[in-house]
């Protein structure tokens, strides 16, 4: 007898929303109004407004890629996205081992590991805002920065910092790594809590140094969740916009401007929505990419603990 | 119970989120059939208890004169971040106010109510000079009311000049006449004090925009209309050597700050605070210094535009009031009526009630030391108007400020009054921004291949998008 295909019990559509799933329905419904309104809805129209040109924020008429001719034309632009780039690269350079560095010490530490631990974690609790105007001090580039009254201490003439164009990127990072570097630690180190002391202890009985365990253990255990890291920090560091506009407006000429404040001064300053909303669907589609890498590395990364 | 509770919860939340993404649209009239007019720029009842005191008495006073009418306060003030959402949302205040820079783009995007009838009929259409009716009008209809005029000037920190020896003999100040005296004074300021003797803001846009008065006193001209549409002109010796003039103060004086990438509202800052002796400023920028800084009226002094070696010329600026641009007509017609009670409008004859209110804002700035009173601004509605009159009047009775500090800015005569560049104003400061800050950081910099990037760069970026 040929077993016909039969509906089994049950059996529906999963995103019809049933009686017995109706109270779920209706407790994530904040959620989904809250995505819908402040992720998905923005992020599409602005790709979909970014085709026409506007007048204020009223859309005028369809001018195709008009739009991103003007912004790519710019003769900022490029000059810009490279900029992006090296505040990324200069986020890997100073921000990306710091952080594994303090965890392996908070996780090594034996003395006072709570208020050690309270004070990598604090400059994670301050607002961007302000983290960038106490470096904006500390980097006050006569005799009253912080800085250089230290520098003074030890003979050094006082030094431009923020303004020195060949280095202001590697500043403003340095700020944000002091900012940011807290709060991952804190994830890397809660990663290596779930490490077996016993792998350590046997580690030491067969004569393996600090570094030998480092490599051979700690570092394999943390090698999932620092690569996730690294797509993260890659992702959150080119839409960089607050620290450049409050440090140095993105000077000096241009040095330090990102494409998130360019994005910023077309919208905002202009009031040309139009290029913001082009700049914004360029950085959507560089870190496109880069999130379409995260996902895959989420996934390995899951399968794995 | 929980479960409900949960529910009621989350059905309380989105309804909440809801509402909120809803809003009533202005009908111009508010539940008991009044004429709805939210003012803007508001005083704050904490942080100007009696300027707030004076406005409500204000209110009272007109909404007794104009039952009709009900007066709404709005404490927003105009500010370029959230303009345009506003306007775009109709949340705007009913009256705004805003400054000369922004002019042209609220004209473009049409964010002010066509105001040209009832100027007409309120008889002021006829009482604003040519030159300010060409900046707010477009097509032949006014958009915006003029509220003040005045020139850019140069302020200078007393205390700095005193200490630096910069005074006469009597203890009056010393006024730089040139711009080579503001270079000389500054320097000796520098060796005497230690402090900056000249400050020069760079970002914001606010050092193009006080860059161009700057260029045009070195002869140097931004822009020209030819056949082939808009040209840059600004990669020339002329505006070189205003930029040239700058940077020798910063590398061959040492008499700029060490802090290179400040805003205008930073220059006020270090003014303020005796870290720098003069910079350029407007009057509302002199205000600052008493009402944020807490300077003593006595250590300001305010001069004139110096003149530059082929010409004597300053930058106009004002402030402008706007009609939010879904007012109705009933509401624009008491937006009017509010301004002339309030002052704001020339009058032939002035009633008592109306000097009532211009001498009770007098009084409230003076008493809360708001500022200097003692300025003489332009006068942009015709000379025989009763309320400009009255308020120079009030400005001898409340002065506040010696008449020497403030001689050199009050007298004009010899200064040419000049309005910012006609296109793309706001993109051309941004560009020279960016000189300035190339040439303040960087002591090799070429003036004039910065000047020649930064046309060409304005001219691909900008000007070619002229239409």
């Amino acid at each position: 007898m040929k077993l016909q295909k039969s509906k089994k019990v049950g059996t529906r559509c999963s995103w019809i929303p049933t009686k017995r799933d109706f109270s779920a329905w209706i407790l994530i419904l904040p959620a989904i109004l809250c995505i819908y309104l402040f992720v998905l809805r923005p992020q599409i129209m602005g790709t979909y407004w970014s085709f026409f040109d506007m007048r204020g924020y009223k859309v005028e008429s369809f001018v195709g890629l008009e739009n991103y001719k003007t912004v790519i034309r710019d003769t900022q632009f490029f000059k810009t996205l490279w900029n992006t780039c090296q505040y990324v690269l200069w986020s890997l350079v100073i921000g990306f081992c710091l952080p594994i560095i303090v965890a392996v010490i908070l996780n090594e530490l034996v003395h006072m590991r709570n208020t050690i631990r309270f004070c990598v974690y604090f400059p994670a609790v301050l607002p961007g805002v302000a983290v960038a105007l106490l470096w904006y001090l500390m980097y006050y580039p006569d005799q009253g920065g912080l800085l250089n009254m230290i520098g003074s201490w030890f003979g050094m003439e006082p030094y431009v910092w923020l303004q020195d164009a060949r280095w202001t990127i590697a500043f403003i990072v340095i700020s944000m790594t002091w900012n940011g570097c807290g709060s991952t630690a804190i994830y890397y180190f809660a990663s290596l809590q779930g490490v077996n002391r016993e792998l350590y202890e046997a580690a030491i009985i067969d004569g393996a140094g600090f570094f030998r365990r480092f490599f051979t253990v700690t570092l394999p255990h943390i090698s999932g969740v620092a690569l996730l890291f690294l797509v993260r920090q890659i992702i959150g560091v080119f839409s960089i916009m607050e620290q450049p506009m409050q440090m140095t407006d993105g000077g000096p000429n241009g040095a330090s401007n990102t494409l998130g404040l360019l994005a910023y001064k077309y919208g905002f300053v202009n009031i040309q929505p139009q290029y913001a909303m082009a700049v914004g669907v360029i950085m959507f589609l560089i870190l496109m990419v880069f999130t379409i890498f995260y996902f895959r590395l989420n996934k390995i990364v899951e399968s794995k603990y | 119970m929980k479960k409900i509770l949960a529910m009621l919860l989350a059905v309380a939340l989105s309804a909440g989120m809801l509402a909120g993404c809803g809003g009533t649209k202005e009908t111009g009239k508010t539940a008991d059939g009044k004429i709805f007019l939210s003012i803007g720029n508001w005083p704050d009842p904490d942080s100007n208890p009696d300027s707030y005191k004076t406005e409500m008495e204000k209110k009272e006073a007109f909404e007794a004169k104009y039952p009709d009418i009900h007066v709404e306060p709005d404490y927003w003030a105009y500010d370029v971040q959230t303009f345009a959402a506003k306007a775009e949302g109709e949340t705007l205040p009913i009256v705004y106010n805003t400054f000369a820079t922004e002019v042209k783009k609220i004209l473009e995007l049409g964010y002010s109510a066509d105001v040209t009838e009832v100027m007409k009929q309120y008889d002021y259409y006829d009482m604003i000079s040519d030159e300010i009716m060409s900046q707010i009008s477009r097509d032949g209809k006014v958009y915006m009311i003029p509220s003040s005029l005045y020139s850019l000037g140069l302020v200078m920190n007393m205390n700095l000049f005193r200490e630096a020896g910069l005074v006469n003999a009597d203890g009056t100040p010393m006024f730089p006449e040139t711009f080579d005296d503001v270079r000389s004074m500054a320097k000796t300021i520098t060796e005497k004090t230690g402090k900056a003797g000249f400050i020069f803001p760079t970002t914001g846009n606010g050092g193009g925009w006080n860059f161009t008065p700057l260029a045009w006193n070195f002869g140097g001209t931004f822009m020209e209309e030819t056949d082939e549409g808009w040209k840059t002109t600004f990669a020339s010796e002329e505006v070189a050597s205003a930029l040239k003039w700058l940077r020798d103060m910063k590398w061959e004086d040492n008499s700029l700050p060490a802090t290179t990438l400040v805003s205008n509202d930073d220059t006020s800052k270090l003014i303020g605070t005796d870290q720098a002796a003069m910079s350029f400023a407007h009057p509302g920028q002199v205000d600052l210094l008493i009402s944020q800084y807490g300077m003593d009226f006595n250590d300001i002094a305010y001069a004139k535009m110096p003149a530059g070696p082929e010409r004597h010329v300053t930058l106009v600026g004002g402030g402008y009031i706007c009609i939010a641009p879904n007012a109705t007509p009933e509401q624009i017609d008491a937006a009017f009526k509010w301004l002339e009670f309030n002052g704001s409008m020339p009058k032939i004859e002035l009633p008592e009630e109306i000097k009532q209110s211009i001498y009770k804002d007098f009084e409230t700035k003076a008493n809360e030391k708001r500022g200097v009173i003692g300025i003489h601004d332009i006068s942009f509605w015709s000379e025989e108007e009763a309320t400009r009159k009255y308020k120079l009047e009030l400005t001898e009775q409340f002065r506040n400020i010696d008449p020497v500090l403030v001689a050199s800015y009050n007298d004009k005569t010899e200064v040419e009054l000049q309005a910012e560049e006609p296109q793309k104003a706001q993109d051309l400061y941004a560009v020279l921004d960016s000189c300035l800050q190339e040439v303040l950081t960087n002591k090799d910099a070429d003036c004039m291949q910065v000047l020649e990037k930064a046309a060409a760069d304005f001219q691909n970026n900008h000007l070619n998008n002229v239409k």
